[in-house]
């Protein structure tokens, strides 16, 4: 099952994942894991026509992502695109095997403290990114894949 | 007297606001224009408040144009957004210079007059100078 990679950024399907990761990993498919994207049917619109022409995106709620995936299998090179750790660390959980984790942006917000630039999290998503640690995931800050990468365990007290 | 297009300019980093700045070091001061800068770590879900605020707040009941820089990118999709739930937002990705050059000149009609106006300068607006010098050269030398 050769999920090529699996990124958590806030932003989704914007300019620095279609210029680079995209390309640079040969993607054909991106599958966007939000169970808030997947009620919102404007933002799904605009992440499908976001995409260059021949880059097929989906949109799937967590829990419905767990389900799909016990019984299908991926074959296409994908991208798993999510907006927080928590989501992730509930699919490794649920069954989702990952050689690692790309992180690009979780951006300040309330209730959030900052690890990077473009990182900061809340405890709970703090802790999500530590269970991941444990399981042998490892947890990369990396913005675009030109830019040296920083294990996000460093950034962790 | 209709009030002027309103212009949303939208971008990765300072190149919107650059843009304008250089519109308006060719044209003068540009009344109704407003920059949405999006940077390293600027929150999606404040840039999603501030296209829709300032969308808001610019439109006279003629509707707004949007220039951003490219197809797919955070600032496309936030006006994507806009684009989707209003009918009066005429949206460019890709915008250069003499496109917003244009747009600046044409912002007395409506968003349909806007859009013929991108439409057709924006073929003839990146050039290969030598090749339009050669043609000349060549024009000037008939009697």
């Amino acid at each position: 099952m050769p999920i090529n990679v699996a990124r958590i950024d806030d932003r989704l399907i914007h300019g620095q994942v279609i210029t680079t990761w995209v390309k640079n990993y040969d993607i054909e498919q991106v599958l966007v894991i939000n169970d808030k994207v997947a009620e919102d049917k404007v933002q799904q619109s605009v992440l499908t026509m976001s995409a260059p022409p021949g880059l097929k995106v989906l949109v799937f709620g967590v829990q419905q992502f767990i389900e799909i995936l016990k019984k299908t299998p991926i074959k296409k090179r994908t991208m798993l695109l999510f907006t927080n750790s928590i989501d992730v660390n509930a699919l490794v959980e649920g069954g989702l095997s990952l050689e690692k984790v790309n992180v690009g942006g979780m951006r300040m917000q309330d209730g959030r403290h900052q690890l990077s630039r473009a990182v900061s999290v809340t405890p709970e998503e703090e802790q999500a990114f530590k269970n991941l640690i444990a399981k042998n995931i490892p947890v990369e800050v990396q913005m675009v894949p030109k830019d040296p990468i920083v294990d996000l365990k460093s950034l962790l007290n | 007297m209709p009030q002027p297009l309103p212009i949303i300019l939208a971008s990765h980093g300072p190149f919107a606001q650059g843009a304008l700045e250089c519109a308006q070091m060719l044209m003068g001061e540009q009344d109704n224009v407003h920059v949405i800068s999006v940077l390293i770590d600027s929150n999606i879900d404040n840039l999603r408040q501030e296209m829709q605020s300032s969308y808001k707040k610019l439109n006279q009941g003629n509707g707004v144009i949007i220039l951003v820089d490219i197809m797919g990118g955070t600032p496309c999709n936030l006006a994507t957004e806009l684009l989707i739930s209003h009918d009066d937002v005429l949206l460019f990705c890709g915008f250069n210079i003499p496109v917003l050059l244009e747009v600046l000149n044409n912002r007395e009609g409506t968003l349909n007059d806007a859009k013929f106006a991108i439409e057709e300068t924006f073929p003839e607006s990146c050039k290969d100078v030598r090749q339009i010098l050669n043609v000349q050269q060549e024009q000037s030398n008939e009697l």
